[in-house]
């Protein structure tokens, strides 16, 4: 599904604009630089030099009316090597409030989840593994939509039907391997609900979500001259989620679990993923002077597995070892955790984040500091690195060509 | 019909005791279902047609074929010994199988011309290790044969080959555990030459089971859901929604039991069944669940009340479900076609145990637990009676530690507690929306803006405050919005949306300590400090920029409320003719000097009740130096905000 949506954007925009009159619209964004030792291709010696404009634009017409919401980036990632510019629009759509409903046609972020950072309910929207951005926030970006919603307070209910796929972008740098990506041609197949609840002692919610899966299965094609060709094709997954979030004290608690299911049936073909469950859960507590310690737990289960070694072709023994990394599945269980502390000084002017991902099974785990200084009302230095650490056929291991370390400077308007 | 009643009423664990029992048996007759899928398993075994077909597939090779399509990676890939081998020994070892009746292939031929070319030896019924010989054999042939004796195992340019099976049934029991038995073969006998794929009718029966009976699944799954949401919705209860499933999972446990005990295979047809049953079922939960909220909001004796919904709606129930399950029932008699059998069987089954359910456990189980969605309201009207709130109301309680009440106690000596009292409501109008400026000043002057558009409302019948607060400027906290709704028995709830998540946080509400996003005041001078949580002592009386004012000081009640405010103590200046705050010293956890308050402009924003609001109001760290002042704009009170501004919806609101 081929769409200009820089136009599309534009036409939005426009039509929002002179529709009604807006009762007020607003637009702000910012301009980035930055450096990076190494870019998040995984790829060795590569660093980056990126420059980026990120504008941001909203209206409505008034309470009940209709209201649009627009927001991109144009970047250069290789600026003094003449890099090839690139745009996204990450959210374009329109809105209408009517009584107890609420709908939004167009590109729109759906970010769905409880717990911190990893989300396994959170299939609707795309994520750029790639963006050199300190903020993973920052790396997701929506997909085309019709979505209703409806409130029954304290309960909310999603309707979403999503006829684009945008997949994710992974650093799939392997030495040696070419990828060549099939995308799927019926991507009007794809739709999510929601049942939330917000407002009690609990917070919870329940989801479906019925479509792609953003990120690819590998298939073995050929070998020559040039390496191994992979074939890089997407599969339905069926996400069937819930989460929970509540407060005790000084602690917070938040969970979240989904059961994936993919077009494997019986695990037999190594190609595709397998259905798994994965489940995290963990909680927070706030000590005094803006000092916060989150810690979760993570838990996966792939079902019907089966290992990469049980395959006696040794390229397609390969293949499936990167598919099973890739996904996460290379066991049949895995226990890990994840932490993030955040301290901030001098009102919020200074934050210190150090977060982490650890999986037992391999010890791999990942490290990333962060040090952000708001140096004036629209001035913000940040600074920090990407550890990436593990054996070689583990997921952070294989990242190992990501290590970096960088400096952004951004302006605020 | 009153039996139930009274079971329910007076002997609910006999109820849940039986309820279990059942479920238990229930469970052991589902783990026996069986998968499978069979065309003949849709007609009785007598039929002359099953008849002739089982001579047919006793007598030859079998009726039901299953291919191999062997796939080799390059031309002339069929003429290695390494292949052929692979696929004669994947054939042998599945013609152990007694349901294999016969098998054939290119090694066949192969075995067979080698076997003639050597004197009909056995010694060369093998297939050769040369490959050139292979390929001498099959020209040799193709000289003397016709062009398409091979066309059905194997192709033009000898790359994919066929394997043909006869399988003497077409059982997808069978062929399921047969399927995965040949792919391990395949994946373990061909090689790196060569891969295998599986077709025919057989294979494609085993697609079509794991498919179909999958997806039927999925959809009693789904409708649970549905009707788990439906009924959420209806009754604004989760647990409603719950409740009203327990039924129809007692239905759907008991028609998988009587597949199990009885040999049903789970199939297509079955599966639909079970999927339609859920559905049929879905709604004599809910009419008891509506008449019994009925009759206990008409207040009196609660077991009457059951009573009378037994009698009305638990009759009904099981009519309909009679008069259903007997319509269904008639298809039990489609004498020869056991799918219109299972579909009468099934049914009729699924609509009385989920009627019987309905009308036992259901309501035992209401009973028990005594939901809000039933038993709310109960002999009473419904909130209507709700008390006003006493003219006070809150508004952006930011001042929480100085703010202070006018009211008309003038007459009299106060005590500090009937001061503070009076201080803690002097802001509090029904509800009020402002816009508010906050600048953030450094020690050496330098400056940052926060703006902010705020709603505040008092909860109804209470001096709790909600309050929604967004952030419109700058750019980088832009869209950032906080919810808090207060409650005077228990921590209060604190959201906090961020834009840049796309995401709502829940908050812990004892952070009460941590600075409001960046600013001098902290989230509990924010919301506000509760007068119960302190102890109040009068130290004097003082003239401040001309008004006389009470000063008070009030230290934690309990050492809690200290750690959770950061304050170790706080003094106050409250002025004696309107009970507004403009004056206040907070002191930390080690007895130091934190921070300062000041509040100016004060104007009265709700004449009728002797409301005041505080325009200006900033709070200054003695120990950075550092200081923040909020100034309140277009500040409006009584303007009718509404109750759903207080909601994640709202909270969300993108623009």
């Amino acid at each position: 599904m081929e769409i200009k949506w820089l136009k599309v954007a534009f036409v939005i925009f426009f039509i929002a604009l002179c529709a009604d009159g807006a009762a007020f619209a607003e637009t702000d964004g910012s301009v980035r630089a930055s450096y990076w030792s190494a870019s998040k291709m995984n790829v060795p010696n590569s660093d980056a030099d990126s420059a980026s404009a990120w504008l941001r634009s909203s209206g409505s017409s008034g309470e009940n009316g209709l209201g649009y919401h627009a927001e991109g980036w144009a970047r250069n990632d290789d600026v003094f090597r003449r890099g090839v510019g690139k745009a996204d629009l990450l959210e374009g759509y329109l809105s209408l409030t009517s009584g107890d409903w609420d709908f939004r046609a167009g590109r729109k972020v759906l970010a769905w989840g409880k717990a911190d950072g990893i989300n396994p309910t959170d299939n609707l929207s795309r994520r750029d593994y790639t963006l050199l951005t300190p903020d993973d926030a920052d790396n997701r970006s929506g997909s085309s939509a019709l979505a209703a919603f409806y409130n029954a307070e304290p309960y909310r209910f999603s309707f979403i039907w999503t006829p684009e796929f945008r997949q994710n972008v992974l650093p799939l740098g392997v030495a040696g391997i070419t990828f060549a990506e099939n995308m799927p041609l019926d991507t009007w197949n794809q739709w999510a609900t929601k049942m939330e609840s917000t407002g009690g002692k609990v917070d919870w919610s329940l989801s479906y979500f019925d479509g792609w899966d953003k990120n690819p299965n590998f298939a073995f094609k050929s070998v020559g001259l040039g390496g191994i060709l992979v074939g890089e094709s997407y599969g339905r997954l069926r996400s069937l989620g819930a989460d929970a979030a509540t407060t005790a004290g000084r602690y917070g608690f938040r969970t979240e679990a989904a059961y994936l299911s993919t077009d494997s049936l019986d695990g037999s073909n190594p190609y595709l993923k397998n259905n798994s469950l994965f489940v995290v859960a963990g909680g927070d507590r706030s000590f005094d002077g803006d000092f916060n310690v989150n810690i979760q737990y993570l838990f996966k289960e792939v079902f019907n597995y089966q290992s990469y070694t049980a395959q006696p072709n040794p390229y397609v023994m390969n293949v499936v070892k990167i598919q099973q990394i890739v996904a996460g599945q290379l066991y049949a269980v895995q226990n890990g955790a994840t932490a993030r502390i955040n301290k901030k000084w001098r009102n919020d002017t200074i934050t210190a984040e150090v977060s982490g991902v650890w999986w037992a099974t391999q010890g791999d785990f990942l490290i990333r500091p962060r040090l952000i200084w708001r140096a004036t009302e629209s001035l913000v230095l940040t600074l920090g690195a990407d550890t990436y650490e593990g054996p070689k056929d583990s997921f952070f291991g294989m990242l190992k060509n990501s290590d970096t370390v960088f400096g952004e400077l951004r302006i605020n308007f | 019909m009153s039996a139930c009643a009274n079971a329910v009423i007076n002997n609910r664990p006999r109820v849940f005791a039986v309820s279990l029992v059942l479920l238990a048996v229930f469970a052991v007759g589902g783990a026996r279902v069986k998968v499978d899928n069979a065309t003949k398993g849709g007609f009785y075994g007598n039929l002359k047609e099953l008849r002739d077909d089982d001579k047919y597939n006793g007598w030859m090779a079998g009726a039901n074929p299953m291919y191999l399509l062997i796939e080799g990676k390059a031309e002339d890939a069929m003429k290695e010994p390494a292949v052929l081998k692979g696929m004669e020994s994947i054939q042998r070892e599945i013609e152990k199988d007694p349901m294999v009746g016969k098998t054939v292939s290119l090694a066949d031929y192969i075995k067979r011309i080698n076997m003639a070319m050597n004197g009909d030896s056995k010694e060369f019924d093998k297939i050769p290790d040369d490959k050139n010989l292979i390929a001498q054999y099959l020209f040799l042939y193709s000289t003397s044969g016709e062009p398409g004796d091979f066309d059905t195992v194997v192709d033009n340019g000898y790359k994919n080959a066929s394997v043909t099976i006869f399988l003497k049934t077409d059982s997808s029991a069978f062929t399921d555990a047969f399927v995965q038995k040949v792919r391990r073969l395949g994946a373990d006998r061909l090689g790196p030459y060569a891969t295998m794929r599986i077709g025919g009718g057989a294979s494609s029966g085993t697609a079509l089971n794991e498919v179909l009976v999958h997806e039927k699944m999925l959809n009693i799954a789904q409708i649970m859901a549905v009707v788990f949401i439906i009924s959420s919705l209806v009754f604004r209860s989760a647990l409603a929604g719950g409740l009203v499933l327990v039924p129809l999972v007692v239905s759907v446990a008991a028609n998988f039991a009587v597949m199990g005990f009885f040999g049903i295979p789970m199939e297509i047809a079955t599966s639909t069944i079970s999927a339609m049953a859920v559905g049929l079922g879905a709604d004599y939960a809910i009419y008891l669940a509506f008449r019994m909220r009925e009759e206990l909001r008409k207040g009196g004796d609660e077991k009457l009340a059951v009573m009378r919904a037994f009698s009305t709606a638990g009759k009904a129930d099981l009519l309909v479900a009679a008069s259903v399950g007997a319509g269904y029932f008639i298809l039990v008699f489609s004498y020869g076609f056991n799918i219109h059998f299972w579909l009468g069987l099934l049914i009729s089954i699924a609509m009385v145990t989920s009627a019987f359910a309905s009308i036992t456990i259901f309501p035992a189980l209401i009973l028990a637990l005594r939901p809000k969605f039933i038993f709310e309201g109960n002999g009473s009207k419904e909130d209507d009676d709700a008390t006003e709130p006493s003219a006070a109301a809150a508004v952006l309680a930011i001042i929480a530690g100085l703010a202070l009440t006018a009211s008309t106690a003038g007459a009299r000596e106060l005590s500090a507690v009937e001061i503070m009292k009076a201080n803690f409501s002097v802001q509090k109008v029904a509800d009020s929306e402002s816009d508010a400026t906050f600048r953030l000043v450094t020690q050496t002057g330098e400056e940052r803006i926060r703006k902010t558009h705020g709603v505040a409302k008092l909860i109804k019948g209470t001096t709790d405050n909600m309050q929604l607060v967004r952030f419109v400027a700058p750019p980088d906290i832009k869209g950032t919005t906080t919810l808090s709704i207060e409650h005077s028995d228990k921590d209060d709830d604190i959201w906090i949306y961020l834009p840049a998540l796309k995401k709502t946080r829940r908050l812990v509400s004892s952070n009460k300590k941590d600075s409001f996003v960046g600013t001098d005041f902290s989230y509990g001078d924010v919301i506000g400090h509760r007068v119960e949580d302190w102890n109040h002592k009068l130290l004097r009386s003082e003239t401040v920029d001309g008004a006389d004012c009470y000063v008070l000081e009030s230290t934690p009640a309990r050492p809690s409320v200290g750690e959770d405010s950061g304050y170790s103590k706080r003094v106050g200046w409250i002025r004696k003719d309107d009970f507004v705050a403009i004056k206040g010293e907070m002191y930390g956890e080690d007895g130091t000097l934190l921070k300062q308050f000041f509040a100016g402009d004060i104007k009265e924003t709700d004449a009728a009740n002797k409301k005041f609001q505080a325009m200006r109001i900033e709070s200054r760290n003695v120990q950075t130096g550092h200081k923040t002042v909020i100034t309140f704009e277009n500040f409006r009170a009584k303007v009718g905000i509404k109750d759903e501004m207080f909601t994640a919806r709202y909270l969300e609101k993108d623009f």
